[in-house]
């Protein structure tokens, strides 16, 4: 599959490098080159430094022939435009985006990507843990 | 009318006290306590301390009764989501945002706002055009009628010098509004000729401008 990737963070570097392992099309963006130089030697895909805020940034990473595009910006509502860039003027077929305000995602809920709520996702695992 | 502003900076603190002069009333959302503080010490318009991209903070700001949302903070991330919150969570009818960058404008027409207003490109035509010579200017231009309203100054080697407006070759979509001659404005007939040093006010569509360049000015 053709994947991309919009934020180097922890969390981009390490799913990045999974699914180049897993012999997909992976294309990571990120404004910071040092967030780039944390994908390492064993990364395959391509990178673009860039704002990715910009159809011309994303036409050129392929967005228009990408299976699935993940935004894992630290940035919420940056993650939310692109997000609705993505489904609304690319009909990009799958849009994951994450983000980490509950009522963001409560209005965003139906624009047709899926939102992962990181905290969510902490607020169950600590909720599992003090039961544990 | 009801306006909230995104953002007490110099803009728009300048901007709500024109919409108070106006007898608008306003009310601010502002993330920084210094421009908050500055707000409460230099005027009586109300301000929400907050991020405009926090549903409850623009229920704060009662937005359930605006008429009109400008956000004018400088990321340009922020006045998208807000200006949607704005539409989407309180009816307001009419968003007004600033485009900080020029290559971001295209997103924010993409994505429902109704006014982006692309003060980078303004200001740089602006500067642009003074400091050239031409002795043509555009005065605005309205996208969405594919309209121009041009001002153009008739130099020494102007062909339309001495000459009536009817023998004067015009493009299609083209009106001569009104000329300048030494502080009167005189309005254009067929008749009337065209003086060194005038003036003239027209409207032409946007893609006619070369040409009405070329038939008041001559070739550049």
């Amino acid at each position: 599959m053709y994947i991309i990737i919009i934020g180097c963070g922890e969390l981009g570097v390490k799913l990045a490098g999974e699914l180049s392992l897993d012999k997909h099309d992976v294309v990571v963006i990120d404004k910071r080159l040092s967030a780039l130089r944390k994908l390492g030697s064993n990364f395959n895909g391509q990178t673009i430094r860039a704002d990715a805020l910009d159809l011309e940034v994303l036409k050129t990473a392929g967005i228009e022939k990408a299976d699935v595009l993940f935004l894992l910006t630290g940035n919420d509502n940056l993650n939310l435009v692109i997000g609705q860039l993505a489904k609304k003027v690319f009909k990009v077929r799958k849009v994951i985006v994450q983000v980490f305000s509950f009522s963001k995602e409560e209005v965003f809920r139906n624009k047709g990507f899926t939102i992962i709520n990181r905290s969510n996702l902490f607020l169950d695992r600590f909720r599992e843990a003090l039961i544990n | 009318m009801y306006i909230v502003i995104v953002g007490a900076g110099n803009l728009g603190f300048f901007l709500a006290n024109k919409l108070l002069a106006d007898k608008h009333r306003v009310c601010f959302i502002e993330k920084a306590s210094e421009a908050v503080r500055f707000v409460a010490q230099n005027s009586s318009i109300p301000v929400v301390l907050g991020d405009a991209t926090q549903p409850e903070i623009l229920k704060e700001a009662r937005l359930e009764k605006a008429d009109t949302f400008v956000a004018l903070t400088s990321e340009d991330e922020v006045n998208i989501i807000s200006c949607q919150l704005a539409k989407e969570l309180f009816k307001v009818r009419r968003t007004v945002a600033k485009v900080n960058n020029p290559r971001h404008l295209k997103v924010f027409t993409s994505l429902g706002i109704d006014a982006p207003v692309d003060s980078t490109s303004i200001l740089s035509r602006i500067v642009e055009e003074e400091a050239s010579f031409t002795d043509f200017m555009n005065l605005l231009s309205i996208k969405k009628g594919n309209l121009s309203i041009v001002r153009l100054d008739l130099p020494e080697n102007s062909p339309a010098i001495n000459r009536k407006i009817k023998d004067i070759k015009l493009p299609p979509d083209t009106v001569l509004v009104s000329i300048l001659r030494e502080g009167e404005v005189i309005i254009p007939k067929g008749e009337t000729e065209l003086l060194l040093g005038d003036e003239i006010i027209g409207i032409t569509s946007i893609d006619r401008e070369k040409e009405l360049i070329n038939s008041l000015l001559g070739k550049l």
